[in-house]
């Protein structure tokens, strides 16, 4: 097994795991069915698609919902996110993608995903950590400036 | 954007709009991975200042068997920063088979790097332009695209297979003026014996027919020879889709125009001067003309010719036949249809000598018509219209050869000729 499909499953499973853990500590029996289920077919069909990855997040937010531990849940999701990527990359690298250039490209991208995934996690759990009040108006301006601030960035890249 | 960009924001979205609205703090927390994942996406993704690429495509042909190998090569050279992301991809060709290679690529180019696309495609015959090469770079997580159409112009022209013929033994009403190696039916310098004339001065010496001039005292006599000369031969070639019948991956047209550009070889080898006229969308005329040029011409344009509908060409009414020299060898290549008979009384006003090489559609499809007692029935009914269509043909003393495309044409061709010589005393 190749390093690409190994962090691909690998990912997928602890995230898998990481889920269903977190529905099963609450005794959401339901939710933890539904979570080895979408993982069991992502892993056997061996098609990742985005829908699968998009279960897993709904699942991951139901479970929070549901009051599942969620630094499990947000662990999860961010796997499953790596693993989708990861899926993606495989794909990239099948087209054609001659072998020496994939030496060189590979450390990089992994290197590049674990830093996104890796500081958006840690951001998350420091956050989580050192808790503090915000007002629902402040935090509904928070979210129209990061809004704002991608729709910037998104038109800046565009032109 | 991307798709995966565009689920991403989406799944963002909705995930932030939780939070908002079930005052669920963790499912904000949870999009940060998610934002930071898009982040790092836009950041990296290259900007239309960083891209400079430039690709060149090379073409080569080579013919294996019967169908024509077409070998395609794009260079992508990375004249600027480095690209950690590229899919390059060329449009694929309708109608042809890939054999070798790939349509699209990924690659990834550091500054000064190139990538190649290879591919090679097997055709019978067409003509392929290529102006642009696409290329797709994005970030290192495929987020953020850029689509790049860069110029890489090349064209290569397929011609239908030349399947080499034995020259025919042509007999034509008139010939024209330069030495050939048809019978001219006048005396001049041939081979042939033709007859004797009383001698003109300026007549070669070796030339004197000494006997006749021994019992004629006073009077001298010159042994005449028939001259070879060349003829003007003009082919017409159905294009039309009416007429087409598509069989698998082949169609008849195909053999059509196999068939057109061997017999322009073969007359143009002999000598003959030839012209074409594909009688198809869009109109192709090709005047009368010699030697390897004419062929080159009458290859490229065959190399162009597809099959397609056009109203106001669907029938033969409007053949421009006056383009071809009077008096000349017509070779008429058409499967036939309803009322195509019509042409050949216009043709024959005109005094050509015509001969019909007509392509059996019938027999082509045998194998896709249903096998059933309708299927059989409208077999039978379809066969008849054609017999009719030819034996109105033939009542103008044209030859007609029903070809079923499974056989060689040339011997067909070779006693169909002859009667061609009858014609010519009609």
């Amino acid at each position: 097994m190749t390093l690409q499909r190994f962090l691909k499953w690998g990912t997928l499973t602890v995230g898998v795991v990481c889920l269903a853990l977190g529905c099963g500590l609450v005794g959401q029996w339901g939710l933890l069915a539904a979570v080895g289920l979408a993982g069991l077919a992502g892993i056997l069909l061996a098609v990742w698609s985005a829908v699968a990855f998009v279960v897993l997040v709904g699942l991951a937010a139901v479970g929070i919902c549901e009051g599942a531990w969620p630094i499990l849940m947000i662990l999860g999701a961010t796997l499953a996110l790596a693993s989708w990527d990861l899926s993606n990359w495989e794909g990239f690298v099948a087209d054609g993608l001659p072998d020496e250039t994939a030496a060189w490209i590979e450390w990089r991208r992994y290197t590049y995903l674990a830093l996104a995934l890796g500081s958006g996690l840690l951001v998350t759990i420091v956050g989580r950590l050192v808790s503090f009040q915000l007002p629902f108006g402040v935090l509904m301006l928070l979210a129209a400036l990061v809004l704002l601030g991608v729709d910037q960035t998104w038109r800046l890249v565009k032109g | 954007m991307s798709s995966r960009a565009l689920t991403l924001v989406a799944l963002i979205f909705a995930l932030l709009l939780g939070a908002l609205l079930l005052h669920q703090g963790d499912l904000a927390w949870m999009a940060l991975p998610f934002l930071a994942y898009l982040g790092v996406g836009i950041l990296q993704a290259p900007t239309a200042g960083k891209v400079r690429l430039l690709a060149t495509r090379t073409v080569e042909t080579h013919r294996e068997q019967e169908k024509m190998s077409v070998a395609v090569n794009v260079t992508l050279s990375n004249e600027g920063a480095a690209l950690e992301r590229l899919s390059m991809f060329d449009d694929p060709r309708p109608g042809v088979r890939l054999v070798d290679g790939r349509f699209r690529q990924s690659a990834a180019l550091r500054p000064g790097e190139a990538a190649e696309l290879h591919y090679t495609f097997q055709t019978e015959r067409g003509s392929f332009a290529w102006e642009t090469f696409q290329v797709t770079a994005s970030d290192p997580f495929g987020l953020i695209e850029m689509r790049l159409s860069l110029p890489a112009p090349a064209e290569v022209q397929v011609p239908p297979e030349l399947r080499k013929i034995r020259p025919f033994p042509l007999r034509t009403q008139r010939t024209l003026t330069s030495a050939g190696s048809i019978p001219a039916r006048r005396g001049g310098s041939g081979t042939d014996f033709w007859g004797i004339r009383e001698y003109h001065p300026g007549d070669p010496l070796r030339r004197l027919d000494w006997r006749l001039t021994a019992r004629h005292p006073r009077k001298f006599f010159t042994k005449e020879f028939e001259q070879e000369a060349i003829a003007d031969i003009g082919l017409i070639l159905d294009a039309r889709e009416r007429t087409n019948v598509q069989q698998g991956g082949d169609n008849l047209f195909e053999h059509s125009a196999r068939a057109a550009a061997s017999l322009a070889e073969v007359f143009l080898r002999q000598g003959n001067r030839v012209s074409l006229l594909i009688w198809g969308d869009p109109v192709v005329s090709l005047f009368p003309g010699y030697g390897k040029v004419q062929l080159n011409r009458i290859l490229q344009a065959l190399a162009q010719v597809a099959p397609r509908s056009n109203d106001s060409l669907s029938t033969f009414h409007f053949v421009p036949v006056r383009m071809f020299s009077s008096n000349s060898l017509i070779l008429v290549i058409s499967p036939l249809a309803a009322n195509d008979w019509q042409l050949f009384p216009r043709l024959r006003a005109y005094g050509y000598q015509v001969l019909l090489v007509s392509p059996d559609p019938l027999d082509y499809a045998r194998s896709s018509l249903p096998n059933d007692q309708l299927g059989r029935l409208a077999g039978r009914l379809v066969r008849l219209e054609r017999q009719l269509e030819i034996s109105k043909i033939r009542q103008l003393w044209v030859p007609v050869i029903d070809w079923s495309v499974s056989q060689p044409l040339a011997p067909l061709v070779r006693q169909a000729l002859i009667q061609t010589h009858i014609q010519s005393k009609r």
